[in-house]
């Protein structure tokens, strides 16, 4: 019987070997390697808002509550210190909960002292942690500079 | 050669101008004519229902696009709009009633399947009580007070209800038949379709006998918060609503405060917005395409779209710095220039999608358990006018709508491309229009970007510009307008307009009714998946329960589009 024979015909390990790793490799070797669709060229990302210092060591803030007027998810509370006039602000807490990272605190600011610093925050172990103070604004990825008057790369809006 | 196309042209003006003269004899100056194709009048609440089924039946408005509500300054004072459209001459019609506190309106639901929702979200949202229509919540939870969208809301704390819904007798069958069906409920979550969702069969043995969705679980109440923002902040949220396809609502309210401020964008941000809404169209048609495969239990399909998907979030990455909701599209045109290379690579990105589109779909169209299972779930035109689906689920059943091409904006005049259209409205017409859509988006982003207009890519309108930040720093004339901007926003004068666009699910629109400040009066959006998803329990009857998913995600039933 001719069915038989096919059906039951010894089979040769190594060649099958051969056929499976055939399949296999290619499949495996595309996991490894890029075909390509991604793109290389890779630009900062937004990140989370920084406050930035004047040279001295200060806050660069002037407490014009522009960026807390601009917010759309209201996340920013500021209180201005009622003594001085365009002195830093007493408080300055950001509730990275509520924040949608969009950058227009950044846009809203004339002085430069609130600034996307191009790092996401991370988890965090309790939600206590995630409204940030002035002191954790300030220093959380390392102190960044204001320059008024220096170009800045254009952000939305 | 005789112009096929210009003589289209001129018959459309003729119907219009035809219709125009009709509306004009019968109504007289009710009509009020602010834009041509957006005309509204206002009636009495006495002539409500048969007003609108005379200007469904002799005036060819046989499209339901929306209906709502807007809170007035008068004591207990509803406006409700109904929106309709001639698809003929591509006519809108909003048709304004006044009604008063406790008045129960007559429902549409007659006349066009599609009203259900609007009907039950206007009772949720305003108090406008309708006939036929059970006053359940359908956004807000049970067991709330008062109504959201009214302007004296306050929130109060209150006891969460929770009710149970159940099927009314089917006139179809015997009594005693139908109190043998069981009622299922299944939820399913991100991953099997496009967010969390409830549904709800009454099934006979194991036969969906009718079916419906329960939504409201991401309700996020986008409308209500958009009345205390002002133009570029509630931009930040309309991104949010759904992430596929962020840049279509971006664009929809953009170009309407545009268009109501009389400020015309430069050529090449009207190019760019193209080319960035057609990467879209694609990104959606993918994820749906991924998501089918997904649920037929295809895997390997479904990593290839996704990997072409995170080629085309690359590309936008590159362009704008952030992944998902790049906010490319900004008040007054694009916010930044093409980046170097950047064309290149979107070219060459494209060419691979392409490729593996035509590799995916060759080895999948003709195949017999492919058709297998998609050949079901039928649509047919007349149910998808009903339901006011638009979008390729309506084009998949027959019917040729599209925006680009009845009412082109921008370049799609100029630019070459077609229509797929589908015959029987089942799941495997729908899967072939948008993979031929997506191959018409890629040829025109190709058009596009080989002839992409010079120029500046942002109108510097002083009403919506803020200034360069070295700008702010040195003078200070531009210091004053930065600050006059952030603190008091975009001024939207008196009036209210509405735009749409032709979204990868269907018509989106946006209606707007804004009062001389920077914050609107009322907020409305046309979502398309608000009526593909109610078009549900047509397409579920007599299906399995298991293929509920499938059904979904081949609607392309976005949940965050649905709830808002
Ligand atoms: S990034 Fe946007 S949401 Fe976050 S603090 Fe700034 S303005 Fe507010
Ligand atoms: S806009 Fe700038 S200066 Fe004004 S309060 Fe905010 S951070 Fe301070």
């Amino acid at each position: 019987m001719i069915l038989e024979k096919k059906l039951y015909k010894r089979s040769n390990r190594i060649l099958n070997l051969l056929k499976v790793l055939n399949k296999l490799i290619p499949t495996y070797w595309s996991l490894f390697i890029s075909r390509g669709v991604k793109s290389k060229n890779k630009e900062a990302v937004l990140g989370a808002p920084v406050l930035t210092t004047k040279e001295d060591g200060k806050l660069a803030c002037t407490s014009c509550f522009l960026c807390q007027d601009i917010c759309p998810s209201h996340c920013i509370s500021i209180e201005g210190n009622p003594h001085e006039e365009e002195a830093e602000p007493l408080e300055f807490d950001v509730n990275i909960l509520r924040c949608t990272f969009c950058g227009l605190c950044e846009v809203a600011c004339p002085v430069d002292a609130i600034r996307m610093d191009g790092k996401m925050p991370g988890a965090l172990h309790s939600e206590m942690n995630l409204i940030w103070d002035k002191e954790y604004l300030m220093t959380y990825s390392g102190v960044h500079q204001s320059k008024i008057g220096e170009d800045r790369p254009l952000l939305p809006y | 050669m005789f112009d096929f196309q210009a003589q289209e042209n001129e018959d459309l003006i003729q119907n219009r101008i035809a219709l125009l003269e009709r509306m004009v004899s019968k109504f007289g100056d009710k009509l009020n004519f602010e834009n041509p194709l957006n005309m509204s009048f206002d009636e009495n609440l006495d002539s409500y229902y048969p007003l609108i089924k005379e200007l469904k039946t002799f005036f060819g408005f046989n499209f339901f696009l929306n209906l709502w509500g807007t809170d007035t300054e008068a004591e207990g004072q509803t406006c409700l709009q109904v929106q309709l459209l001639n698809m003929d001459t591509h006519q809108r019609l909003v048709i304004k009633f006044m009604v008063p506190e406790g008045q129960v309106v007559p429902s549409l639901t007659n006349l066009w399947k599609g009203c259900f929702w609007c009907e039950q979200e206007t009772w949720d949202m305003l108090g406008v009580e309708f006939s036929e229509i059970p006053k359940e919540r359908i956004f807000s939870p049970d067991g709330m007070e008062g109504f959201p969208l009214r302007k004296d809301f306050r929130p109060k704390p209150f006891q969460l209800k929770s009710s149970k819904y159940e099927f009314t007798p089917d006139p179809r069958v015997d009594r005693e038949i139908w109190k043998q069906r069981t009622v299922l409920e299944k939820d399913f979550f991100l991953g099997e379709v496009n967010g969390p969702v409830k549904a709800i069969l009454e099934c006979d043995e194991d036969k969906v006998a009718r079916g419906r969705l329960e939504v409201g679980f991401l309700h996020r109440g986008i409308e209500k918060i958009a009345e205390g923002l002002e133009a570029r902040q509630i931009l930040v949220h309309l991104g949010r609503i759904n992430m596929n396809c962020s840049s279509f609502y971006e664009q929809v309210f953009c170009d309407g405060v545009e268009a109501h401020l009389d400020i015309d964008i430069p050529e090449r941000a009207k190019a760019l917005r193209m080319v960035i809404n057609e990467i879209e169209r694609i990104f959606e048609h993918l994820d749906t395409l991924g998501r089918v495969c997904d649920n037929l239990g295809c895997k390997p399909f479904l990593f290839e779209c996704l990997e072409m998907r995170e080629g085309l979030t690359q590309i936008l990455k590159e362009y704008s710095g952030r992944r998902m909701p790049h906010q490319i599209i900004i008040l007054g045109g694009v916010f930044k220039d093409t980046p170097k290379g950047w064309i290149t690579d979107c070219l060459r990105v494209l060419e691979i999608v392409q490729k593996k589109t035509i590799e995916i779909s060759r080895m999948i169209s003709k195949s017999t358990l492919w058709m297998d299972r998609l050949c079901d779930y039928e649509l047919d035109s007349n149910q998808a006018l009903s339901w006011g689906v638009t979008g390729p689920n309506l084009r998949a059943s027959g019917v040729n709508y599209d925006l680009r091409k009845v009412n082109p904006h921008y370049f799609y005049d100029d630019i070459d491309f077609e229509i797929p259209l589908g015959i029987n409205g089942q799941c495997y017409d729908r899967y072939l229009v948008r993979v031929e859509e997506i191959f018409q988006s890629i040829s025109i982003i190709n058009q596009l970007l080989d002839n992409l207009p010079l120029g500046s890519h942002l109108s510097k309108d002083a009403r919506i510009y803020i200034p360069f930040k070295e700008d702010v720093y040195k003078e200070s004339e531009a210091l004053i307008a930065h600050h006059k901007l952030i603190k008091e926003g975009v001024q939207l004068p008196i009036g209210e307009f509405y735009n749409s666009i032709e979204s990868p699910n269907g018509e989106l629109g946006v209606h707007l009714l804004c009062n001389n400040s920077s914050r609107p009066l009322r907020f409305k959006l046309r979502t398309p998946s608000y009526y593909s998803g109610q078009c549900f329990s047509d397409v579920i009857e007599g299906g399995e329960p298991d293929e509920v998913p499938l059904v979904i995600s081949s609607l392309n039933i976005s949940i965050g589009e649905v709830d808002r």
